[in-house]
């Protein structure tokens, strides 16, 4: 793997960057690996470095349909922070902002983090009492997060319209100052070049299409658009289609499918300092580095597998935007797309063993496992390589639907980006 | 559903006014959406009223607006309305001159949104005074600006010569026409023959520009634009025969105007953003519209027709009109006209003589790949996001070898206009450094909406 540094930057424009060299292979599959990560998103591709890197396991592939990075990881509104309100939230969150705080040095890859602020709004008593809960509880837990008054929330994010007479006044808000944004794309192209340079096979245009068990259950290999691979550890990390996968094992997986939705408006000057989020009315927005206004919205009230949401959820998100910022009102909206989220009942990932030997899930993240993807991959990797849970993702088990041991984060929205 | 069933077309060219007057005739009401103040599309273009401007109005354009104003009763045209978003379930959105956007439910929608012109960048083609021939055109017809300083006209095919021509005889000084391609071989010509009015307008065209003195080069192209602040000079470089520079470009022009243009494309931005299947067809534009004999589409209830579809030029998107207006009727079990049956079945049977005028047109001027090598590296390709032929090609270089991929990592075509302008050379340029086929680089995909849009027009209006 080529060193990227000052130096080459500056050889290269020199160059009239003519010497970039692909950053990582385009393997055919081979006939075996000792294990498949299926789906080449932010998290498969960070399982398969943690799985090199940190267990020695470098015979092993990521199997992605499409190209990299092109499912959710390249779709998100990138929102990161660690402010959940159960121990073991805050732990699995708080272990991916540590990650991330290191991240680019660790890839030698510009993943561009930056940690400006996340702001969360309460609208109305419930909002205030949950979020001052969850101030509290992430102190026990060491995690910063602080109460706003209105005028605070305006000194910290200057375009905020506070006036009380709005529909959805601001009447406060929690803020985590490590939370911010990152670059979503580097993220997966950062991972899979080193994953790559540690000798793991990163396959695109390979769609999964059954799995294959031997005749005491367990996993044998996979079927694909590529013909079968055979392998004993199978790791599904696929998102919005995760559900889909496991059926082809027999697994029912207790989640939902539904397109969530994001737009940007066009670009212009600096006018954003931090990240905002207004679970209530489903806005949530920060500006990116070309200078667009980033707009998270909510996701369609149905399930469904297309990847465009209806137009009513963004012209209710837009309605929102208009309100808290009027100053926004005639920016013109440029793009708008959706993703395929995949929600759990307690809004927390599954991740961990499933009832089907050498088949491990990590999936459930829903509107908001971008913010994860380091932490997940991490955690992942150690329960494939070692066929149980880290301790940190030990609670996230598939059973706790069974138990009743819920997770449960589904309080102050449906949404937590 | 309402009772009666809603027809919704989109595009008043030639096209989809023709298709509205045809369901008019047979009792169909319909609503016309077009982005344009005026009906007309892109060949019957107009100013605000036909007593202005230099060129004189089409009079079939002329007489396609009365008969359109005639079936108000029929016709409901919404003119200056942006189809900006649909569905596969036939639910446009549309966003009018000003105001919130809204929704429409199509019961049978037509696509009939015409062509755009192909953009092939090279040095100096962002200068202020570069425009496309079209749009050149545009502000003759639409604006009645005629260039005040010597012009040359750069690119190839039919539209070179007509606003050539044009430009000659609104006063301009054309200075120069610069034309990638060879005097048509006397097979073109005899293909050509297949629509007599149009070659003898042609040769009408070339005789103009004679008479006028203008200096045509052939097999060469404006291969640089020199200027500060505007364009001062084109720089000409004669063509291999794939139409990449022979040589470093040697002679040059002064000029304050460049037009260029390398023929006209499908407009396949709502098929695509609907998910109608397309297919690759460099005869008539690249990627055009898979559709049936009746002029559907791979979506139930949605056709496609006119250059919108595939380019077929003016007489072919009056007869789809007449076309598909037969196979709506029988979509909703209505009874065809025989006066609608006999059009229909000769639209079709003239269409062979169609299709060998549109080969020889082809064959004399068709796109070839090498002309998009004129970009020099550090050419800007995407205006909107700055993004140079370098930055493309180190995109696709390291593994970015699909289309979408490389503007993910390029951002080549992710700004204002949304890779309108520079998709066919960044498509061209993605696949030449990935070493496949166009084709194999992927159809650009549109995404909602196809124009900007105020954020307070999308919310809901306030009561
Ligand atoms: C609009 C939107 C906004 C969001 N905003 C935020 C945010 O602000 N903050 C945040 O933290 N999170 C956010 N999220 C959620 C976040 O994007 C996801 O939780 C996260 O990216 C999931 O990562 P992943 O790698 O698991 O999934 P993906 O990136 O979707 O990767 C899964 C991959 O699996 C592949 N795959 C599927 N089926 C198969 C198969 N059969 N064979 C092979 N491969 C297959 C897919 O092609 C895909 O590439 C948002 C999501 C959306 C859609
Ligand atoms: C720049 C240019 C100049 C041309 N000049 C000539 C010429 O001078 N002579 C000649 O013979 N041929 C010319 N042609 C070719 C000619 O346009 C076609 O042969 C003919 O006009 C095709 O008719 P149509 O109805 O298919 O499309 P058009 O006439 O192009 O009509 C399509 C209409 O749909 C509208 N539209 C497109 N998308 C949307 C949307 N999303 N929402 C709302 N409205 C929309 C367009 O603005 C347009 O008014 C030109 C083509 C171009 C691109």
């Amino acid at each position: 793997m080529r060193h990227f540094s000052l130096r080459t930057l500056l050889t290269e424009a020199a160059n009239a960057h003519q010497g970039w060299a692909r950053q990582w292979r385009a393997p055919e599959p081979k006939p075996a690996y000792d294990a498949i990560i299926v789906g080449g998103g932010g998290h498969g591709l960070a399982t398969a470095y943690y799985m090199a890197q940190e267990h020695g396991m470098r015979n092993i592939a990521v199997l992605e349909k499409g190209w990299i990075g092109g499912g959710n990881t390249g779709r998100n509104t990138t929102i990161i922070r660690s402010n959940y309100l159960y121990d073991e939230s805050a732990a699995i969150y708080d272990h991916a902002v540590k990650l991330w705080e290191g991240l680019s040095q660790a890839l030698n890859y510009n993943v561009m983090y930056s940690a400006r602020g996340v702001l969360m709004l309460a609208h109305n008593q419930h909002d205030v009492q949950s979020f001052k809960r969850h101030v509290y509880a992430n102190r026990l837990n060491g995690v910063d997060n602080e109460w706003l008054t209105p005028e605070q929330a305006k000194a910290f994010c200057p375009p905020l319209n506070i006036s009380p007479d709005i529909r959805y006044p601001v009447l406060g808000g929690a803020l985590q100052r490590r939370g911010g944004v990152a670059r979503h794309d580097a993220v997966a192209w950062g991972y899979a070049r080193g994953a790559d340079a540690l000798g793991v096979d990163i396959i695109q245009n390979c769609e999964v299409t059954g799995i294959v068990r031997g005749s005491d259950g367990a996993v044998t290999g996979v079927e694909t658009t590529k013909g079968p691979i055979r392998t004993p550890r199978i790791g599904v990390v696929a998102a919005g289609h995760t559900s889909v996968i496991m059926a082809m094992a027999g697994v029912r997986m207790p989640l939902e499918s539904f397109p969530l939705q994001a737009l940007v408006s066009e670009p212009v000057k600096p006018v954003f300092p931090c990240v905002l989020m207004s679970n209530a009315v489903h806005a949530y927005i920060s500006q990116s580095d070309k200078g667009e206004l980033v707009i998270g919205a909510g996701t369609d009230q149905y399930v469904s597998y297309s990847q465009q949401g209806g137009l009513h959820i963004t012209t209710h998100t837009l309605d929102a935007i208009c309100e808290l910022f009027p100053q926004f009102s005639r920016l013109r909206l440029l793009r708008n797309w959706g993703g395929i989220v995949d929600v759990t009942p307690d809004r927390s990932p599954i991740i961990g063993r499933t009832p089907v030997p050498g088949l491990f899930v990590n999936c459930g993240w829903g509107t908001g496992g971008f913010k994860a993807t380091p932490g997940s991959g991490h955690v992942f990797a150690w329960t494939v390589a070692k066929g149980e849970p880290h301790p940190i993702n030990a609670p996230f088990t598939l059973d706790r639907f069974r138990t009743g041991r819920l997770i449960d984060e589904a309080a102050a929205a449906a949404v937590a980006h | 559903m309402s009772a009666e069933p809603r027809v919704v077309i989109v595009g008043a060219g030639p096209a989809g006014a023709n298709a509205a007057l045809a369901l008019a005739a047979a009792g169909v009401r319909s609503i016309v959406i077009d982005d344009n103040p005026r009906a007309g599309g892109q060949i019957f273009r107009v100013g605000p009223n036909d007593a202005i401007g230099p060129v004189k109005p089409d009079p079939r354009g002329v007489r396609l607006r009365a008969r359109l104003a005639e079936r108000a009763d029929m016709i409901e045209h919404r003119a200056g309305h942006e189809v900006i978003g649909a569905t596969p379930e036939r639910r446009l959105t549309v966003a009018p001159p000003d105001g919130p956007v809204v929704s429409l439910d199509a019961d049978a929608l037509v696509i009939a949104t015409g062509a755009v012109e192909v953009s092939v960048p090279v040095p100096g083609w962002t200068l202020p005074g570069v425009f496309g021939l079209g749009g050149l055109q545009i502000l003759l017809k639409q604006s009645a600006l005629v260039p005040d300083r010597p012009v040359v006209l750069g690119g190839t095919g039919p539209l070179l010569y007509l606003v050539a021509a044009q430009m000659v005889k609104t006063g301009a000084r054309l200075a120069a026409v610069v034309d990638a391609a060879d005097w048509p071989s006397p097979r073109h010509l005899l293909g050509l023959a297949a629509m007599p009015k149009l070659l003898r307008q042609g040769i009408g065209h070339l005789l103009a520009l004679k008479r006028a003195g203008v200096p045509i080069h052939r097999r060469a192209a404006i291969a640089a634009i020199d200027g500060a602040d505007g364009v001062a000079a084109v720089r000409i470089a004669r063509l291999r025969p794939d139409w990449s520079a022979e040589s470093a470009p040697d002679a040059t022009i002064a000029c304050g105007i460049v037009g260029v243009g390398f023929g006209v494309r499908p407009n396949v931005e709502l098929t695509g953003l609907i998910g109608c299947a397309h297919l690759y067809d460099p005869a008539t534009g690249g990627w055009v519209v898979r559709r049936d004999e009746d002029l559907a589409t791979s979506i139930p209830g949605v056709y496609a027709i006119g250059d919108g579809a595939a380019i077929g030029g003016v007489e072919n998107a009056l007869a789809e009109g007449t076309i598909v207006a037969a196979s709506i009727l029988r979509r909703l079990g209505r009874p065809t006209p025989a006066g609608l049956v006999d059009r229909a079945t000769g639209a079709r049977r003239r269409k062979t003589r169609r299709t060998r005028f549109r080969a020889a047109i082809n064959g004399w001027s068709g796109l070839r790949d090498g002309i998009f090598t004129l970009a020099a590296f550090d050419t800007i390709v995407c205006r909107c996001e700055g993004v140079t032929r370098a930055a493309i090609e180190s995109a696709a270089a390291s593994g970015f070898d699909e289309l979408r991929a490389a503007k993910l990592h390029s951002r080549a075509g992710m700004g204002l206009c949304q890779g309108r302008v520079c998709g066919d050379a960044a498509a061209r340029i993605v696949a030449h450094a990935a070493g496949v086929a166009v084709e194999a680089a992927g159809m650009p995909r549109a995404r909602l909406p196809l124009r900007p849009v105020a954020f307070s027009n999308v919310a809901a209006p306030k009561s």
